[in-house]
């Protein structure tokens, strides 16, 4: 046992999974989910107690796309890039969303507030583009959208206003 | 034992046999860039792709890991095959245009260039070193990192191996040769408030890991690294002390 | 509770209709993901929230997804002795009215769809009725579901509780005759005869390849070895469909219930569901699903007193397109990287952990508990000459009604499109369409008149993957949809082979010369030889299968291709070949284009167009997706 709190996470996630090796992503998706990345001493902790190879974890945690090696964000941004959403612009949108919160590409913010990922569908293909911001779903963005407070449409658990409002305090904060 | 025929010739071959065995110990070459006798099957390089037919229909395989069965016809060559052997070869030939191995190959195959924009890349990503250091070695120090076209070989988070013994497998099986390692005498490590020689060293430069020689007790040269030494003493049992001098102090 | 016998089963069948048919008005709010995405959380709160407030007796109870998704949030009701009906959109601020109105026990004519005067069921032998006689003449001007056009031409049957029942009771999905064919299969039938059975019914794979399910599960049985495996794979994920998501968040017991007969025909003891990382809901509602049926003793030990054991577990997947492919799912699974290896052996041979396995889509286990229920005879009854049963299809992309559908099998996508998609919307035309994903292909219009067939599709080269039906209009440009495609593969093939990882790089290569205008005909000519040798070489169905979209757009839409030699993108989507410019004469001189311009180009005074930099302009398209009169032109 480790005291280190990030640690036990892991420990905790191995106990779920009774330290089976071949548990090995879903301890990983836990961790993704508690610490928002498996980092590096995630990885070689996780090995250690596993008894897999470190090389193991690498690889599985850079040929998935629901695990990242760099630190999230405290807020992260989810545009779904699938055809439908394509079809409407969604690009546009993460470009948008680059472009406010200074990103280049996927990754995060400098200051680590926000990060932002395109993803496969989201399966909300008729409600599109849609985009997520923690885990919030948010229905018929469009780029235009991004930097501005639109009108109080309530959608879903989360509403354009929050949605762009924590973006815009953000840039306003800068 | 399962009869069959390649290129039209009759053979015998034995059971669970792969159709790149049978060919090669019939003298029949089929090209092959990520195949070693020594290691499982990957077919991921997919020169060695050839026809075959197995009475109900007629399909192309691998035959690297294509078992050999009772009545199969294979055909290593024709105009399918060829065209598709050079299109790999060109692929690879953008992808690393300066590896002699894949130059080498391209001679042999025919082609003598590539219609589409280079790379200067020397892997070719036939994951022999990979599957030496599981499969033989035992260490799984390196491994794929990321997929598609971001696919590499790397240590883990592309620093130092912990588990990399110095061993060389990976150098030896690389075929273009873009694996190195050296040894060197002197390694220095530095450090904020200066510098510290450390002695003799192993240095695996793709993987960015540098492991100690130890040195002989009676004559004072370097055996192995230290790192391999306990980790093969270990596995093989032996007494601590038991790889403590060199072969030629040993004998 | 534990269920040891057919009769147990009976017996919570009565209860769960009290739960389904209660003596208070049912309240049933459609809360699938897009649902939600769409408000229905909230309106659940605002619904409990002004029942109280009005004193107004009522069960709320959270359903799945009825398929209008243009109609959401969908609110159904049941009143005691009236006919279901159907409401939406029914948004929080509706809500206060809606509920006057029903509290007042009438109807809320403004936001109501349809009405239902019996149940939809496969199972029961005369189907409930919710209301007796005839129908009262002032819910006459409502239409009646069997009129709606559409559902009329639907046939349901993995999503036959959709939008009925509540996902997360056991005991409402047991009322709609749920385990019913559980029970007779391990009580009254041998392995083989279930085998027989689903052979009999030509049920073929709902995840595209359409192999017959029958002889997959034939060859798995038979194999030698002792641990064998039955898999459920809910992670294709083709980008732009929702099905999977929908059907098991709608209804996870007929998944878990033909997962279990699945096993029992096999003789696997373990089952497994990859389910992808992007479905939360789904993963929650199996999860909760799999512990109901453990507790009343339909997963474990001695199911139903037959002797049969059984369990089930949850493998959240990581993601991975590539993962849709048998042998890579099952690297997965093992919790390793998701490479494919060859099929020389077949997986059903030697699979998982190197065992017998039989994996199958989530589309095609939804089937198994009804073609046991209701026999093989019952089910091929519907459907083509080689194509039977139904398939649930996602409809979006350029269509007025996007929705969710389950047709018979030869339906013509003309019928899908038109009639329950709506068509395309107003001043747009249609196009193209894409079925199957990135392995399948684009088609042109015309082709609307193919059917829903594993064969005519094949033949036109795509196929039906898993279902996604998408509409492209004339705001797309065919190259870049080509370039689109390319780009997801280059960005999920696992990288394994030359074929794939190499070819795919150089094809989207090829392709995006086109889209900056260098594209020349040896180029056209090079991209045919390159997919040859993908097709032919590639070691899974994802390299097969990755040159696909391209080709047929070159062979439907040589125009666009050609068009882009010459510097043209007609569609005006491919950013090199465009420039922005505002038509003065339709100008309305609004100011919307300066404000939305992020990066100030555009500048001008009130009252007269404004002028575009073209020094500035990074081609967002931003001012002209707020233009009302279209005057920003490309």
């Amino acid at each position: 046992m480790d005291n280190n709190p990030a640690m036990k996470t892991l420990d905790s996630a191995v106990e779920k999974y009774g330290g089976k090796k071949e548990a090995l992503l879903s301890i990983m998706h836990e961790i993704q989910k508690a610490q928002g990345s498996i980092s590096e001493d995630s990885a070689r902790y996780l090995s250690q107690k596993l008894d897999i190879p470190v090389s193991q974890v690498f690889s599985a945690a850079t040929f998935y796309r629901a695990f990242s090696t760099e630190p999230r964000g405290k807020h992260h941004i989810k545009v779904c890039t699938g055809t439908s959403c394509y079809l409407r612009a969604s690009e546009k949108i993460f470009e948008r969303i680059g472009r406010e919160l200074n990103i280049a590409g996927e990754g995060a913010s400098e200051d680590g507030e926000f990060s932002v990922e395109k993803v496969r569908c989201m399966g909300c293909c008729n409600a599109g583009p849609v985009m997520a911001i923690d885990e919030q779903i948010c229905e018929d963005v469009s780029a235009g959208k991004i930097p501005d407070l639109p009108k109080q449409e309530i959608i879903g658990e989360m509403t354009h206003r929050k949605a762009t409002t924590v973006i815009k305090k953000y840039r306003e904060d800068k | 034992m399962p009869q069959l025929t390649i290129d039209g010739k009759q053979i015998t071959a034995p059971v669970g046999a792969t159709i790149l065995q049978v060919a090669r110990e019939n003298g029949i070459d089929i090209p092959t860039f990520c195949h070693h006798e020594a290691l499982e099957p990957w077919g991921a390089c997919r020169l060695c792709i050839v026809e075959v037919d197995e009475g109900s229909r007629t399909r192309l395989v691998t035959s690297c890991n294509f078992p050999v069965k009772e009545g199969l016809a294979v055909t290593t060559k024709n105009k399918s095959i060829i065209a598709i052997r050079k299109m790999i070869i060109e692929l690879l030939l953008t992808r690393c245009p300066n590896a002699q191995a894949v130059r080498q190959m391209a001679d042999k195959l025919g082609v003598t260039g590539t219609r589409f924009p280079i790379e200067n890349e020397f892997c070719i990503l036939c994951g022999m070193c990979v599957r030496v250091c599981k499969e033989i070695v035992g260490a799984q120090a390196i491994s794929f990192a990321s997929r598609g076209g971001n696919k590499k070989v790397a240590s883990p988070f592309f620093k130092r191996s912990g588990d990399c013994i110095g061993c060389g497998a990976c150098v030896y099986v690389c075929p273009t040769q873009c694996i190195t390692m050296n040894d060197v005498t002197e390694a220095t490590d530095v450090y904020a408030e200066g510098t510290e020689q450390v002695g003799y060293a192993r240095v695996m430069n793709n993987w960015r890991t540098r492991l100690p020689l130890k040195v002989c007790k009676s004559c004072g040269n370097p055996i192995a690294p230290e790192f391999q030494l306990q980790v093969l003493g270990k596995k093989a049992g032996l007494a601590p002390d038991a790889l403590d001098l060199c072969q030629g102090c040993k004998e | 509770m534990r269920i040891s016998t057919a009769a147990d089963l009976e017996r919570l069948k009565q209860e769960g209709h009290k739960q389904l048919h209660p003596d208070t008005v049912r309240i049933m709010v459609g809360t699938a993901t897009c649902c939600l995405a769409r408000g229905a959380g909230k309106v659940i709160k605002a619904i409990e929230r002004e029942a109280a407030a009005q004193k107004f007796a009522c069960t709320i109870v959270p359903v799945g997804c009825i398929g209008l998704c243009h109609q959401e949030p969908t609110v159904e009701v049941i009143q005691p002795g009236k006919p279901r009906i159907a409401y939406g959109p029914v948004t929080v601020e509706d809500v206060p009215e809606f509920i006057k109105a029903l509290a007042a026990g009438g109807v809320d004519k403004k936001r109501a769809l349809f009405r239902s005067e019996q149940e939809y069921s496969l199972f029961a032998a005369e189907p409930y009725r919710y209301a007796q006689g005839a129908v009262a003449d002032d819910l006459k001007e409502i239409p009646a579901y069997s009129d709606v056009p559409f559902y009329k031409k639907q046939v349901k049957i993995c999503l036959r509780n959709a939008g009925t029942i509540n996902p997360e009771s056991i005991e409402e999905y047991i009322a709609m005759g749920g385990y019913a064919a559980l029970a007779k299969a391990v009580t009254q039938m041998t392995p083989e005869q279930v085998i027989h059975e689903v052979t009999k019914s030509n049920l073929r794979g709902r995840g595209g390849g359409g192999f017959s399910t029958g002889k997959k599960w034939t060859e798995c049985r038979k194999a030698p070895g002792g641990q064998r495996y039955v898999l459920c794979n809910v992670s294709e994920g083709d980008p732009g469909i929702g099905m999977h998501k929908s059907l098991l968040e709608s209804d996870p017991h007929t998944v878990l219930e033909g997962l279990i007969i699945g096993g029992y025909a096999i003789g696997a003891a373990q089952g497994y569901i990859y389910i992808s990382s992007g479905y939360p809901l789904g993963l929650k509602r199996l999860q909760k699903a799999i512990e109901q049926a453990a507790a009343y003793g339909l997963l474990g030990t001695n199911i139903l007193g037959s002797g049969f054991n059984f369990t089930v577990t949850i493998k959240e997947g990581g993601g991975a397109y590539v993962c849709g492919e048998s042998t890579a799912l099952m690297a997965g699974l093992e919790g390793r990287i998701g490479e494919p290896r060859p099929k020389y052996i077949h997986t059903a041979v030697k699979g998982l952990w190197d065992s017998p396995s039989d994996l199958n889509n989530v589309e095609t286990w939804a089937n198994v508990p009804v073609i046991i229920g209701k026999g093989a005879d019952w089910f091929s009854g519907i459907g083509t000459g080689s194509s039977k049963g139904t398939k649930v299809i996602g409809i979006s992309g350029s269509v007025k009604t996007p929705c969710l559908v389950e047709v018979p099998m030869g339906t013509l996508f003309k019928e899908i499109f038109n009639e329950m998609g709506g068509g395309v919307p107003a001043k747009r035309k249609l196009k193209a369409f894409q079925t199957g994903g990135p392995s399948g292909g684009v088609l042109p219009a015309r082709m609307l008149s193919l059917n829903l067939d594993y064969e005519e599709m094949g033949k036109a080269g795509t196929n039906l993957g898993s279902g996604g039906f998408i509409a492209i209009d004339d705001r797309a440009c065919m190259v870049d949809i080509a370039r689109f495609f390319t780009q997801f593969l280059l960005e999920e093939s696992c990288g394994k082979c030359v074929p794939c990882r190499e070819g795919v790089k150089r094809l989207l290569q090829l392709i995006n010369n086109f889209t900056i205008g260098i594209g020349t005909e040896e180029h056209l000519t090079l991209i045919k030889e390159l997919a040859f040798a993908m097709e032919k070489a590639s070691l899974c169905d994802l390299g097969k299968t990755a040159p696909s979209v391209v080709q047929y757009a070159i062979k439907y839409f040589k125009d666009e291709f050609e068009a882009h030699m010459q510097g043209q993108c007609p569609a005006g989507v491919c950013k090199d070949l465009i420039l922005y410019s505002i038509d003065a004469k339709l100008c309305t001189a609004c100011g919307a284009c300066i404000r939305a311009c992020p990066v100030n180009a555009i500048s001008g005074d009130p009252g007269s167009a404004p002028t575009l930099d073209m020094k500035k302009c990074i081609k967002c398209g931003a001012c002209k997706e707020v233009c009302d009169v279209e005057a920003i032109t490309t």
